[in-house]
């Protein structure tokens, strides 16, 4: 198995350790069963990050937290509009015609449902990995898709040319309709190779 | 031929090329253009200096980038540019840092160095902008989100 195989596997194994926590939390806090697919990891490049988008007009809702302490990186939860609208109407109780024009009630409801879900991942990782990590508080935006990635990257990376992108699907049950969203992580070079050395340590002890 | 502009990146092309970038927030687009030899060139600057003279994209900052892309636009013929700017947003609420007016400035400062009139700007404000760059008319369509859960398209 070489490194990247071996780091894939392994990204993927916490990921699904700190996203189980972070399922449990959304689903209480919506009392609706969650699922969340497994992630893909991409390596991508600043200058590609725009090619192969699919729908780069489409206009979503986002709450991005940063991780700090042994680990950087910035973790964004994107919903689509519809979702939003839904969302809001479930947990805050009125109907919102116009998610660019977002209340503060509401949109403090998008950057709490980032900040759950993160936190508990956060807290996951951290006692799996035996490493300190911490989330910053929420900031939340409303745009295309295109300028939300981006964005996110831009506030994030500072020196490095290459992002790790993950992008998964989050579904909420929800009678008929489906909510849905994707969830990006963002880490660069540097502490994508200290998230590989504290992996190591917990399966081979060091 | 159409051609995707990424995070700081730049490319210098000529008629009847069409240069597109996308998601401007805090970056900010420059369309730099020579009306007579309808050679242009399109840049995402990402920050507005650079830590040092010796960094791996030159592209992603204002001070480094510009002279590059006015480099490789006088090698294709150009010699006499204006230039139209875009973005500088401030995107996501309780953020510090307005990085994007910090941009805009830089931006102008490095076009006033190399005395490039701005003929026209849409900078500021909280919504990102994708921009498509006419070589061939010299026009850039501007996306961003308006009113009503829309994209609207406004021309400079």
């Amino acid at each position: 198995m070489s490194n990247d195989d071996f780091f894939m596997s392994a990204f993927q194994e916490i990921t699904n350790i700190g996203m189980g926590n972070a399922v449990s939390s959304l689903s209480m806090m919506l009392n609706k069963k969650v699922d969340i697919s497994v992630p893909n990891l991409e390596i991508i490049k600043l200058s590609d990050i725009f090619l192969n988008m699919e729908e780069p007009d489409e206009i979503y809702a986002c709450s991005y937290v940063k991780m700090e302490g042994d680990l950087k990186s910035s973790l964004v939860f994107l919903i689509e509009k519809d979702s939003v609208k839904m969302l809001i109407k479930e947990s805050v109780g009125y109907e919102i015609q116009n998610i660019t024009e977002l209340d503060e009630m509401s949109s403090s409801m998008i950057g709490e449902l980032g900040n759950i879900m993160f936190g508990s991942y956060t807290s996951a990782i951290s006692q799996f990995l035996n490493i300190n990590l911490q989330v910053t508080p929420p900031q939340v935006a409303v745009d295309t898709f295109a300028s939300l990635i981006a964005e996110a990257i831009v506030m994030s990376i500072t020196f490095e040319d290459e992002v790790i992108l993950t992008e998964t699907e989050i579904q909420v049950e929800e009678w008929d309709k489906i909510i849905k969203g994707k969830i990006v992580f963002l880490i660069n070079e540097e502490n994508r190779n200290k998230l590989f050395d504290y992996v190591k340590k917990v399966f081979y002890g060091g | 031929m159409k051609k995707i502009i990424g995070i700081g990146e730049y490319f210098a092309s000529k008629s009847p090329d069409i240069l597109i970038t996308l998601g401007l927030g805090s970056c900010v687009g420059v369309c730099l253009w020579d009306k007579n030899k309808k050679v242009g060139g399109l840049i995402h600057v990402m920050l507005p200096k650079s830590p040092d003279k010796d960094v791996k994209k030159p592209g992603k900052y204002a001070d480094l980038g510009i002279p590059l892309l006015l480099k490789d636009l006088k090698d294709l013929g150009g010699t006499n540019f204006t230039a139209k700017i875009f973005g500088g947003a401030a995107m996501f609420k309780g953020s510090s840092m307005d990085v994007g007016k910090k941009n805009v400035l830089s931006v102008k400062e490095q076009l006033k160095k190399y005395g490039i009139r701005v003929a026209a700007e849409d900078t500021g404000g909280n919504r990102a902008r994708s921009i498509e760059f006419n070589l061939e008319s010299g026009e850039v369509m501007v996306k961003k989100v308006g009113g009503g859960e829309k994209v609207e398209i406004f021309k400079y």
